[in-house]
């Protein structure tokens, strides 16, 4: 009881016409900086930080929230209309979300992600309140092993990404991990890979790899069509999502929902890797795997939900703990400090206006940002209408622009562009890129984790086996990795049972 | 029609004389004509970058020009070092400058873009680091945890905040003074750093006053010492690690440094500016807001303070190397 009253103080706080007008722009940019490609919501809040200095911290908070879970909306817009990721947590969201626009379910795909958005972002707010001291425990019982055995996980899901060959996957999934490898070691600090060139010391930008090998990539093997590509051919079928299409992808909303919260809570990436772990989740459980990758609705469900539940979720490091779980996060609580408020263990306690404002605004941003984007949703598949002899040239000068925008950068274009022709080159050749994609984001983070928890251990590798939590998720690990023989197995035995082998003659 | 020519031609040519007279540098007496850019190595939002925008958010007044923060990030902050050095040394192009780059990543990986390429202006403040333990460890002073180190070496589990990292210098500073072996532990920052120590996975850390505050606070940290001159003003109890009996100061400073070859008459005007808004009550005041004290040195001083600091780096660096 006493949480509602907390609560119905905070939509008191958040109600104010100053507040909802806060809570609106918020959402709004953050929709448009997640339709633009590049301009990610750190470099957003960035700029908009110092307008922040001369209004209240509540107003302040609320306004760059509502800018860090908007951009998880705006995301998956040019990730399913051109293949384009807008955000990194949208990488997965190309794989069949893409595929669906061309068979002319552009409209579906972006309504079941909106919807999966708001469902997604509303059951993580109610998590955050309920929850929230809890999973910072728990978020803190998380040390270099139990991070270990996590990214190992997640690697696995590399085998589900790839709608063709295992092997082609695979060795897309070494590339990914020495690409990963370019810039300083995250242990020693010497230089790898980086010819002496300085811009080179902190490594490949992800975003950058992930508009070149898929944007560029995808605009390249396009033009050279002589025919339009069947995303203009074909009739734009029922402009929503059918009765069929909305209940494929409700599970999947309601599991990604709650694998993004759960993860998200862990800093360090959480929204990419939940969105990757969504999609191998639905893929697994799906009874016709094959489909994935061609346009199933699931594929683009799971990873919708999953990247905005965990943009929710990762607050909780910020207001239990008072330590920011990513670069968004971080700006935001650059914007508390700059008011004089330090968040940390006693924050919700000693600003509670602050903390229950915040968690009413996500409530109301969700609604609005569902309001907001359902009607976009006619205008964005308009788009397609275009001709693609005028769209490609848009599609690149908006890639290469966002390039620019990351680090006003030159350098960056140019890697983009290399980047385009690789994507173009592996496409011909029937490779994926998306393996490439998930393990040059686990690779150098789980090098750090392995590395660092054999220093902790003094060399000693029992160290992954012998913690409670790094143990379970290692043995799942080896359960992923061992279940096609497993099954192989189970199903030959079946065999024996229903048909008893008749000896052939 | 010629009268209407005539005039187009005169546009043109006015503009072009427009465009010449601005491309010719304007005469040091004038400095400053136009506004001055501070390079920033950095990303948005971090520390320096807020320092650099409360300087920017005054800086008209004292400089009668506005001072523009240009984002520079990437290279560990040699690229937008670099590209100062590059420019044209008339000061209407500083660098923003600090520990981090300048002194420690050119050291490491030998950057050219240490003291000998810049002329100092102005250092703006400078934060020590805190030496914080768990707020249950059984060391409840610094010296206890030197001592805990020297009688077990190698058992004391240090996270730091990346390799050569602001916890990381410190601490290798301070094992060589005492005499004593750790467990060096590198973490990908100071959230995780902290994070790591909070939940069990290290014992101690380095890190900065603003984000250890709320921790001390609550009581899930214990702060031991901190690595200035003085003690800071938030934590009056807390002794330094000199009065401790350990000889190590270290700070990170950020300073405006310009372009070797800037004329001398140019730095002066710019030092004095810098004084000036040093002194100014709502930059001091938004400074305090992020955790630190303005503590200005001029062009002099700061370059001797500077290079006191590179020799002492370079010897470690050059120690740990072999």
């Amino acid at each position: 009881m006493e949480i509602l009253s907390l609560l119905a103080h905070g939509f008191a706080i958040a109600l104010t016409p100053t507040n909802l007008t806060y809570c609106f722009l918020g959402s709004f940019i953050g929709t448009a900086i997640g339709v633009l490609p590049g301009l990610g919501p750190p470099a957003t809040i960035a700029l908009l930080l110092p307008i922040t200095y001369g209004i209240p911290p509540t107003s302040a908070v609320i306004l760059l929230a509502g800018i860090f879970y908007g951009a998880m909306y705006g995301g998956s817009t040019t990730s399913i209309l051109l293949n384009i990721p807008g955000e990194a947590a949208s990488v997965v969201t190309c794989l069949d979300g893409y595929q669906m626009a061309r068979q002319g379910r552009a409209g579906a795909a972006l309504a079941v992600s909106a919807v999966g958005s708001f469902i997604a972002g509303t059951v993580s707010v109610v998590g955050l309140m309920l929850l929230a001291p809890p999973l910072a425990a728990f978020a803190l019982r998380f040390g270099a092993p139990e991070y270990f055995a996590l990214l190992v996980l997640g690697l696995m899901m590399v085998g589900y990404l790839g709608g063709g060959s295992m092997t082609k996957g695979l060795m897309m999934a070494v590339l990914g991990l020495l690409l990963g490898m370019v810039g300083l070691d995250p242990i020693m600090g010497s230089p790898r890979f980086t010819y002496g060139v300085f811009k080179l010391a902190e490594g490949f930008e992800f975003v950058l790899v992930a508009m070149g090998l898929f944007g560029i990539g995808e605009v390249l093997v396009n033009v050279e069509r002589r025919v339009a590509p069947e995303v203009l051919k074909t009739q734009i079928r029922g402009l929503l999502a059918s009765r069929e299409e909305w209940r494929a992808a409700s599970l999947p909303l309601a599991r990604g929902s709650l694998l993004g919260f759960f993860v998200g809570v862990l800093p360090g990436g959480g929204a990419i890797i939940s969105s990757f772990v969504a999609y191998a989740v639905e893929k697994k459980l799906s009874r016709h795997p094959e489909r994935f990758g061609r346009g199933a609705i699931e594929g683009v469900a799971g990873p919708e939900s999953a990247n905005n539940a965990a943009a929710t979720s990762s607050f909780v490091p910020l207001l239990t703990l008072g330590i920011p779980g990513n670069a968004s996060i971080a700006l935001i609580f650059a914007a508390l400090l700059i008011h004089g408020i330090r968040p940390g263990p006693l924050l919700v306690s000693e600003q509670p206006a602050v903390f229950w404002g915040l968690i009413a605004s996500m409530y109301i941003g969700n609604v609005m940002l569902l309001i907001l984007n359902f009607p976009l949703i006619r205008l964005w598949v308009r788009l397609l209408e275009v001709p693609y002899r005028i769209l490609a040239p848009l599609i690149v000068v908006f890639v290469l622009v966002g390039a620019y925008s990351v680090n006003n950068s030159v350098f960056d274009v140019g890697t983009t562009v290399v980047f385009g022709a690789l994507g173009y080159a592996l496409r011909k050749l029937d490779f994926e890129p998306a393996p490439l994609v998930l393990a040059m984001i686990l690779g150098p983070q789980l090098e750090a984790a392995l590395r660092r928890s054999l220093i902790y251990s003094h060399g000693d590798l029992l160290v992954f086996f012998q913690r409670p939590i790094a143990a379970t998720l290692m043995a799942l690990a080896v359960l992923v990795l061992l279940s096609p023989v497993l099954r192989w197995g189970l199903e030959r035995k079946l065999r024996e049972l229903v048909e008893p082998v008749a000896p052939r003659d | 029609m010629t009268m209407r020519a005539g005039r187009t031609w005169m546009l043109v040519f006015g503009t072009l004389l427009a465009a010449l007279a601005a491309a010719v540098p304007a005469p040091a007496q004038e400095f400053p004509a136009k506004p001055v850019d501070l390079v920033l190595p950095f990303g948005p939002g971090g520390s320096h970058d807020l320092t650099a925008r409360a300087v920017a958010s005054v800086a008209h007044q004292y400089l009668g020009q506005p001072l523009l923060v240009v984002l520079r990030p990437g290279g560990g902050g040699a690229v937008g070092s670099q590209q100062v050095i590059r420019a044209r040394p008339d000061g209407y192009t500083l660098l923003f400058g600090g520990t981090g780059p300048n002194t420690i990543f050119a050291l490491v990986q030998k950057a050219p873009i240490g003291p000998d390429q810049f002329v100092p202006v102005a250092r703006i403040n400078h934060s020590p680091a805190v030496f914080a333990v768990r707020g249950d460890a059984p060391w409840k002073t610094f010296r206890e945890a030197v001592e805990y180190m020297k009688k077990h070496p190698g058992k004391l589990n240090f996270a730091n905040t990346g390799p050569w990292g602001a916890a990381d210098f410190p601490m290798r500073l301070i094992a060589q003074a005492a005499g004593v072996e750790y467990n060096n532990i590198p973490y990908d920052g100071g959230g995780p750093a902290l994070l790591a120590v909070l939940g069990g996975h290290a014992d101690a850390t380095f890190g900065f006053a603003p984000q250890l505050m709320p921790q001390i606070a609550a009581g899930k940290m214990r702060a031991l010492a901190v690595t200035g001159a003085r003690r800071l003003g938030i934590l009056p109890a807390v002794p330094t690690v000199k009065e401790e009996g350990y000889d190590v100061t270290f700070t990170m400073w950020r300073a405006a440094l310009a372009p070797k070859g800037t004329p001398q008459a140019v730095v002066d005007k710019l030092e004095a500016a810098f004084r000036k808004l040093s002194e100014d009550r709502s930059f001091k005041a938004l400074v305090k807001q992020l955790g630190d004290d303005v503590d200005f040195q001029g062009s002099k001083e700061f370059a001797e303070t500077w290079r006191h600091e590179w020799d002492t780096a370079a010897r470690l660096v050059a120690g740990a190397k072999k």
